[in-house]
Order: C-alpha cells, then structure tokens, then sequence
C-alpha cells in the first residue's frame, strides 16, 4: 500500500466550508463594490506617524498573509504587495517580505513555526484561531495601539472577539462582518409562504415563524420536488456549530456564566433549542440524517435550490449569483438576508466578528515596534486597505462606495445594531475552547440518532466542557 | 464451455467493473476541470460538462502554474535518482549480505515506519531548520532519502534472488560492487520500477512538507501552488479540479513509461543460465 | 579477544558500507525525531506551560474512553481491511497477469488511478455513490422498491469507511504484487504444468510460497497503513457518528494541532506504534523468508 504521507487537499471542504460561513465570525470575505470616496469619520492612530531619525537601521519584517484581500480590479490577495508598496514607501528603512499561506494546511504552518521558533513578524488571521495563539502567549498585546475614542467606537461583539479575559488586546480590531441566514425568497412565495417571511426594518422573525415557513415550503415540495426538505442541518463535525448557538441564543439562552468559568449548554432555554431542532428531525422539515452531513453541503443544496433557507451571509449570496450568471439557475432565484429567529419579534441575532492582525512575539524590540506601526498605517492610514479587506468597517467608515448593493447597506446596518440585534458570544476567550468545541457535536450526534436525550446530552456536554475548561484554567501559571 | 472458462470469464467481467469503480473520480476530476464553478458540485452530476469551458485552465496559466510545476518535476525527479541509487544499495545489504548487525538494522528501518509521521513533524522540521534546508529544493529532497518504506520493499525483492547467483558471481572474482551493480540491479529491475514509481508519487504528492518548507511562491511545487489560488470568497472547484489534473497527469505519465519494466519473466535464464 | 572482533567486523563490512549513505540520512530524519518524540510524550504541554510529566500521558490515555475507543475503531478497520486487501490484491494480480502484456498495464494503471486522483474527487465519486437524498446506490435500490440506506449511519459507518479505504489503496499492493509475479522464473510453471499441474496448484504451489517476501510486505506495509488512517476518514465522517468512526490518528492530530499538547499527542503515536510493532512482529513469524530457493 502506497504511503499517503499526511493527506492532499484533506483540509480543503473544512477549511473552506470554515470561511465560506464565516464560522464564527470572520468578516473579511464580505464583497463589495469598492469605489474611491473620502472617508467621513476620522480615527485618530495613537501613535505618532514621524520616524525618528535615530530608528533609521534597517529592519526585515516578515508577513503572512492569506490570499485576501483586493481591489475590484485586482485578484484576490494581490492588494497584500500594493499595501507593502504604500508603506514601504512611508518607512524606508523597513522592508516587508511578504509569504502566502493557503487555507489547506494553513493553521499547520503557523503552528509549527511558533513550536520551531520560526514564527512570523505579522500575521493576518481571524480570532479562533488567532485566538489560541494567543493564548499559549506567543502574540504581542495591541492595548497601546487604539485610544478610548476608538474604544468607544468600536462594536462591543468585535472587542469580545478581540480581546482575552484579562483584558488584553491580542488582535487588532478590523473587517466587521456577519454571519446570518440567507432566504431563497422565491421558493417561499411560490410555496405560498411570503407572509411568513422576516419583516420589518431589521427583517426579524420569530422561531414560530421559522417553523411556519418550513412547514409551508414542505408541503410545497412534497408535491413538486418530494426528495427536497426546506433545510439542512448538518453535524458531521465541528465546523458550524455555530448554527447550533445562533438558536440557542434566540431561545435566550446564555452558554457560558459571566465569570467565563462554567459552561451553561444545560440551561432551560438552551435544552428547549436542542429539543425543538430534534423536532424538526422528528416532523421531517429537515433533511434527514444530520449527522452525516457537512456544512459546505449546506451552501451546495441551497445553491442548487433543494433548501429555502440555508446559515451563510456575502461568500452565499455571490456564489448564488456567479451560478445564475453560469446559467446552472433557470428560473427564479432572489436571495435576501436575514438575522436568526429568535423568541422575540423584534429581535434578531447573528454572528458577528471582526479581527485580523496579530504580531508574533520573536524577541526583537525593533520588529515589533515597527509591526505595530505597520498595521496601524494599514488601519488608520491607507484608505484604501478597508476597502480591499472585503468587509465592513469597525469605526463605521464607508467601505460601500457611491453606489452600495442594497443587501450589503442593509446588512452594514443591520451589523451596527445593538439594540435589537443579539450577536452571539464568541466564546473563543473561554479557556480550552477549541477543545470543547470537540466534544460538543458528538453530543449534537447522539441527539440526532437518538441515542440521547437533548437534557441529558447537553448535561454531559457541560460536564465535560467544565472539566476541560478547570484543566486549562489551572493549568495557567 | 466449461466451469473454469466461465468463472474465468465473470471475474473479467468482475475486473471491469471494478476499473469503472476506480476510474470514475479521475474522469470526473478531468470532466469538472471543464466545467464552470458552480455546476461543478451538482449532485446528481452531470457525466459530461453541457457546456465545456477552458476557463479554469486559462485562470491556471495566469499563474505561476508553470513555474510550479517545474519545480515539481525537479524536485520528484531528484528525489526518486537519489532514494533509488540509496535504497537500492541498502536493500541489498539487507537482503543479501550476511553480516550480524544487519538483522537489527532491518528491525530498526520497518520500526520506524510504526511511528506516525504527525508525531515527527515537528522534530523533522527542526532539523531542516538546523541543517539550513528552509526554503530550499534540498529541502525538499534531502529529508526523502531515507525511506523506510523503500527499502523495506526492494530488501524483500531481493531475498527472492536465488543465492546461487551471487554465489556463482563471487566465485567468478566478482566484488561486492560489482554484484551490486551487474548482477542485483539488473534482476532488481521490477522493484526498481516499483520504488521509482512510488517514490516519485510520493514526492510529488507530499504536500504538508513542502507547505512547511517553501516560503516564496515562485519556489512552491505545484499542489502548494495551486493550493494558494484558493480564496475565503468562494470555492471555485472547477479551477481546483483543472489544478488537480495537471498535478494528477505527470504523475499518470510516469507510470505508464515505467510499466515496461515490469514484464514478467525477466528473470528467465538467469538461474539455468 | 578485540582482535577477533575487529577482524569480523572488517569482514563484515561491506555490509556497512552498503547500507551507511541510508543510515546516514535515516539517523538524521527518522531516528533523531523519533527519539525526540518519545522524549516529549513525557512532557505535559498545556496553552501556558510545558513540564515534566512521567507516565502521566500514558496514564490519563488509558483512562480516556473517547482514546479507549478509538483503539478499537482502528483494530477493527484493520481486521477488515488487511485480509482483504491480502487478499484481493493477491487474486487480482495474478488474473491480470492472464492478460496479456498491454492489457496488464492497462489494468495495473487502472488500480494505481485512485492514488494520485484528488482527495477531493475521490470524496466527491462516494458521497455522490452514497449521499442519502439523490445518490446513485439509493437510488438503484429505489428501482428495486427498497429503502433508502443511511450508509454513514452509527452502525455502517466503519464498514463504509473501509470499503472506501480499500479502493484507493489496493492499487499499491496490486503494484508490488504485479512486479513480484514479474520475478518469478516462467521456468517453474513450465516444469509444473509438465507434471500436470491444475491452475489452482500451480498458483498455490509455486506462486504463493515464491511471493512470501513480498506478501509479508503488503501484509506489514498495509497494517501500519490501516493504523494510520486519518485523511480521508477526516473528509468522509469525521470520526463520527459519535464517535463511531474515530481512529487513534484523528485524536492524535486533533490533540498535537488544534489543542496543542504535543505530549499526549505523542504518548499517543508511542502506544500506537507499540501496537503495531507487536503485531508486525507476529506478522514476521509467521511469514518466515529464511528459506532460499
């Protein structure tokens, strides 16, 4: 037998299906049209932007970058140099080798070279798992880069996602975006179900009204398509499990206590989310088989129009439109945003997220100061980097340009809500997150098969996810 | 026709369609590589794209595709010279010379092959680092040589030599070398093929290492290379396929150019002489 | 006394000479990490600090059932794959060696495709054979009335799974046992068939008993494979459902990449392959090549 030595593209449907929904909230594959305009608001960086002329030896920084990041006219990742250029040119004295790295195996990368000491001046990630470098405290604190104006201005869920439970800031607060569900509207109304589709300003629902309309597209289906279901759960493994929280928050459930030390995933709210998502198994409104199924299939199916209503947000709705302009759509297909259901009616929850750079700590003083000056000037300096990131902007400034799509300045307002809009707890500060989110869709599975209870599942979960987390905790130094 | 002729005949039939079974995803590869993004993933698929497209390709050669693949071929060509010349000389000791620590060595080479490679990644790459091998195409080579797996493959080949062989050989006033090269390697010459084959694949394929060994994007081999193009937006899966063929094809080219050498019956003579 | 010994050795030492370039560059790349590993299998390593841990890792594995029962998923995906990877592949080469020479290679690359196919393809053919909703295996079974079949069910998944497996692996096995065939001199069946020999006999008696070194290859080869399963059981199931198809590897990158405690991430790959060595062992014994023809 031929030795596979550590697999090909293996990580390719994770990683993707990872940023395809933004899983738990990255927001840097939002597109938007992207115009030159001038930025309204000011923000103020707190540093000085002189050089000294005593810091004039030369450095080397080293920067790994994803391929991200462009210009409408530009291919993706390609604004990465133009950025380099701009500074280079401010900072003469510094130069910045920049390094691709691919989603497929991406995380290996990075975490070899801090485990070999051969890590990276800068690095541009999303929290999660920029977050557990951060952890293990190989990131430099970013608490000196921002003043309390920005403080201020800056969304609450993004901070969370930025910041570790003793207050540190690990990563630079940037690319606000969303994670929601997408609606293939026609499919409702041709089901007869438009009055039961999200209304008002905020487009928000209830989790009744939820059901209403998957009820109503079956019936629909059963007579045109009957192998179709309105939705698809999926649980085959970690990745989006986010869906999962995004409805538990809507039954008002909280997943963690305020101190950050126990898990609360056997709370009464949260326990009636998992029964009723058994429910829709049980009144088959669901694709059946949950378990078996990834989240990329999700994004498939709704694209090929065998959902109505899938868990994506900007990466869904163009993948909808490339497959129109390819001609794989016949017929009608118009897609909207819109928040989770929740109990209430007028409110609504996503999931947020924002977060990009982190600087590694490689020991060298001068590196660090001149990274840090590196991604402020990308920030706070360059007008043009907030448009090429993709996303929204975290202090509000216009990324949309003069002619905005209609669903991108309806989800940018949607993002800044805080009133009616509940973005989930990220929960990545949680000490020994990543591995509790291991051991959480095995539960989802045993619910699924029937081989638990969902209080009993969830009442394992919360024993194992507590004992996991007072292991992390105690073993903090 | 009798029993065995028509078992014979249902195991053919059985064989074919088992090949169906395994050619399927590589025309499909090559059919997706053809087509336009989303109609790539239907299920049902289409067998056939309706509309074939050479877009992906096109996207490829605006790349540094050629370039990549280049530096494959370099690096999977060398490698293979130099775990054949290494393994084979290797393998034949084990097999062949009697010597005490050679049984130990032998335990130690299939022992380590117990271990999972995870488990050495990082050690392994400290040593590269050590060794100055980062971001370099010895990096790449230098780390396969040793490969367990190849000599313990050709080492079983050998043992099937008749001794009388090399014994006859010896008395000749061959030496060792010469046996070695006049004698082992030409009756070795299936096995050659095989580890050739095998190792080539493997370098080529070897997709973590070169990730974690390459820096600049014109040095990458091509499955890095192609792995790059990917982006968060969206998953262009016709593109992945075109990049997965032409990464796919050198490699398909090789083993067909290698199947002569595994003509049976080579050995013929070399026993009755 | 040394003299002797010396004098042996200088005797011996082609031996050394031949195999000293490989024990060279093995030294560096094999035993040097292999060594390292087992020494960090005594550490702890945690998201703030590393230190000294004994048996620790060892001890808590033992205990661990999620551990537990990912040792007996994989023992049970090798008990199934390897006999029959033995097994078909055996058979197989020998009935594409009654091809004749061009044929053979046809059917040689054939098995060998799947091995330098995409993963992702490879996923792709199987969940469009498998997929519950719209695959093509459900929906035959629909023309034949029968219902759907949940193929990566809790109870199925691990057999799924393996067939899967096999499919893209035999093409090595096939590969080597093709070119073993290939070395065995012609002469033999010739002097068999004289004696009247049947098809069967000739293949048990000659065929069999000449391809033991290399059986016990494949035999070796294809458990430590089947030990080590993690990619595409990765894309296919993801260890799940609960747990169900969870092999030692998943666990064992799950806790080196993602937890980052490459202590109990290597405790792990020792138990493993302290396993395999025994069974390898076994597999040696029994396969015994002392015999020269």
């Amino acid at each position: 037998m031929r030795r596979r030595k550590h697999g090909l593209a293996y990580l390719l449907v994770m990683l993707l299906v990872v940023t395809i929904l933004g899983g738990c909230g990255s927001g840097n594959n939002e597109g938007t049209t992207v115009e030159p305009d001038s930025s309204s608001s000011s923000v103020t960086p707190s540093q000085e932007a002189t050089t000294n002329p005593e810091d004039e030896k030369p450095v080397e920084l080293v920067f790994w970058n994803y391929p991200v990041w462009n210009l409408p006219d530009q291919k993706p990742g390609e604004y990465a140099q133009t950025l380099i250029e701009k500074f280079e040119k401010k900072y003469p004295n510094v130069k910045v080798k920049l390094e691709i790295i691919p989603y497929d195996g991406g995380d290996q990368k990075v975490n070899v070279a801090l485990a070999s000491n051969t890590a990276p001046d800068i690095l541009n990630d999303s929290p999660g798992r920029t977050t557990s470098y951060a952890k293990r405290g190989y990131t430099v604190p970013l608490n000196d880069l921002l003043t309390e104006e920005q403080l201020k201005k800056i969304p609450q869920n993004v901070l969370e996602k930025v910041t570790l439970q003793d207050g540190t800031i690990f990563s630079y607060p940037q690319g606000l975006g969303a994670t929601l569900m997408v609606i293939n509207k026609s499919l409702v109304e041709r089901a007869g179900a438009a009055d039961v589709l999200p209304s008002g300003e905020l487009r928000t629902w209830t989790i009744e009204q939820f059901e209403k309309l998957l009820v109503a597209v079956r019936e629909y289906q059963k007579k045109e398509t009957p192998d179709h279901y309105p939705f698809l759960m999926f649980g085959l493994n970690e990745q989006g499990d986010a869906l999962y929280h995004s409805f538990m928050a809507g039954f008002g459930g909280k997943r963690y206590t305020d101190d950050r030390t126990q898990s609360t995933f056997s709370s009464t709210e949260n326990v009636q989310a998992v029964e009723w998502f058994k429910s829709l198994i049980d009144k088959q409104l669901v694709y059946p088989n949950p378990e078996t199924r990834a989240a990329g299939m999700s994004n498939d199916y709704f694209v090929q129009e065998k959902t109505a209503v899938a868990f994506g947000g900007f990466s869904l709705l163009n993948a909808v439109q490339k497959a129109k302009d390819e001609g794989a759509i016949k017929g009608e297909f118009e897609a909207i945003l819109a928040p989770f259901p929740s109990v209430k009616e007028d409110q609504g929850v996503v999931i947020g997220g924002g977060g990009q750079f982190v600087i590694f700590d490689n020991g060298d003083e001068n590196k660090i100061k001149y990274a840090k000056k590196f991604i402020q000037f990308a920030q706070t300096e360059d007008p043009d980097f907030i448009k090429a990131m993709n996303a929204f902007d975290v202090y509000g400034r216009d990324t949309l340009g003069a002619n905005p799509d209609p669903e991108k300045l309806w989800l940018s307002k949607l993002v800044t809500d805080t009133e009616h809009i509940i973005a989930i707890d990220g929960s990545y500060d949680i000490e020994g997150y990543s591995q509790t989110r291991a051991v959480f869709f095995p539960e989802m599975q045993a619910v699924f098969i029937g081989a638990k209870e969902p209080l009993q599942a969830m009442q394992d979960y919360d024993e194992k996810a507590n004992k996991i987390i007072k292991d992390a905790i105690a073993s903090k130094k | 026709m009798n029993k065995s002729n028509l078992i014979v005949v249902m195991l053919k039939l059985l064989l074919v369609i088992a090949a169906v079974l395994f050619l399927f995803p590589f025309y499909w590869m090559i059919s997706s590589s053809f087509k336009e993004m989303s109609i790539a993933f239907q299920i049902p698929p289409q067998f056939y794209p309706h509309h074939p497209t050479l877009n992906n390709y096109i996207k490829l050669l605006d790349t540094n595709a050629a370039k990549w693949f280049l530096n494959s071929v370099f690096v999977s060509a060398s490698t293979t010279l130099a775990v054949v010349f290494i393994t084979s000389m290797a393998a034949y000791s084990l097999a062949k010379i009697n010597f005490r620590a050679g049984k130990f060595i032998f335990s130690i080479f299939v022992g380590s092959m117990t271990i999972p490679g995870a488990a050495l990644l990082i050690p392994q790459f400290k040593i590269a680092i050590e060794l100055n091998l980062i971001n370099t195409y010895l990096g790449l080579i230098v780390p396969a040589i040793a490969a367990p797996y190849m000599i313990f493959l050709l080492r079983q080949f050998m043992k099937t030599v008749p001794q009388e062989v090399l014994e006859s050989a010896k008395m000749d006033g061959c030496s060792e070398m010469g046996i070695y090269y006049r004698i082992m390697l030409p009756l070795s010459t299936p096995g050659l093929a095989a580890i050739a084959i095998f190792t080539f694949v493997q370098s080529w394929n070897d997709y973590i290492w070169q990730l974690l060994i390459i820096k600049n994007t014109e040095m990458m081999t091509l499955p890095l290379g192609v792995a790059t193009l990917i982006d968060a937006e969206a998953v262009d899966w016709g593109l992945i396929m075109a990049g997965s063929v032409v990464t796919s094809l050198p490699v398909v080219i090789i083993f067909i150019s290698f199947q002569k050498y595994f003509v049976q019956g080579l050995t013929v003579g070399a026993v009755k002489g | 006394m040394l003299k002797r010994e010396f004098n042996l050795l200088y005797k011996e030492r082609y031996g050394f000479l031949f195999v000293a370039p490989a024990l060279l560059f093995f030294a560096l790349f094999y035993l040097y990490p292999i060594l390292d590993a087992i020494k960090v299998s005594f550490y702890k390593y945690t998201y703030y600090s590393s230190g000294w841990a004994g048996i620790g890792n060892y001890q808590s594995l033992l205990q661990d059932d999620v551990f537990l029962r990912s040792v007996k998923n994989t023992l049970l995906i090798v008990i199934m794959f390897v006999p029959a990877t033995l097994i078909i592949s055996f058979i197989l080469s020998i009935f594409i060696s009654l091809f004749r020479t061009r044929l053979q290679s046809v059917f040689k690359a054939v098995f060998y495709i799947p091995a330098v196919t995409s993963i992702v393809s490879i996923t792709f053919m199987w969940q469009y054979l498998l997929n519950y909703d719209f695959g093509l295996l459900n929906f035959l079974l629909g023309l034949f009335d029968i219902d759907k079949v949940n193929f990566l069910s809790y109870d199925r998944a691990i057999v799924t799974t393996t067939v899967v497996v096999l499919t893209i692996s035999l093409g090595g096995p096939i590969v080597i046992l093709s070119a073993a065939l290939g070395g065995i001199p012609v002469s033999y069946y010739e002097a068999a068939e004289l004696d009247g020999a049947s098809f069967w006999r000739k293949h048990i008696r000659i065929t069999l008993p000449m391809m033991k070194p290399t059986i016990l290859f494949v035999a070796v080869t294809s458990t430590i494979g089947a030990f080590q399963l993690f990619a595409i059981i990765l894309l296919f199931t993801a260890g799940g459902p609960n747990y169900a198809t969870t092999t030692i590897l998943l666990l064992l990158y799950q806790e080196a990449f993602v937890n980052g405690d490459y202590g109990r991430a290597n405790a792990m790959a020792v138990i493993l392959s302290i396993i395999i060595v025994i069974i390898a062992w076994l597999q040696f014994k029994f396969l015994r090549t002392d015999i020269e023809y």
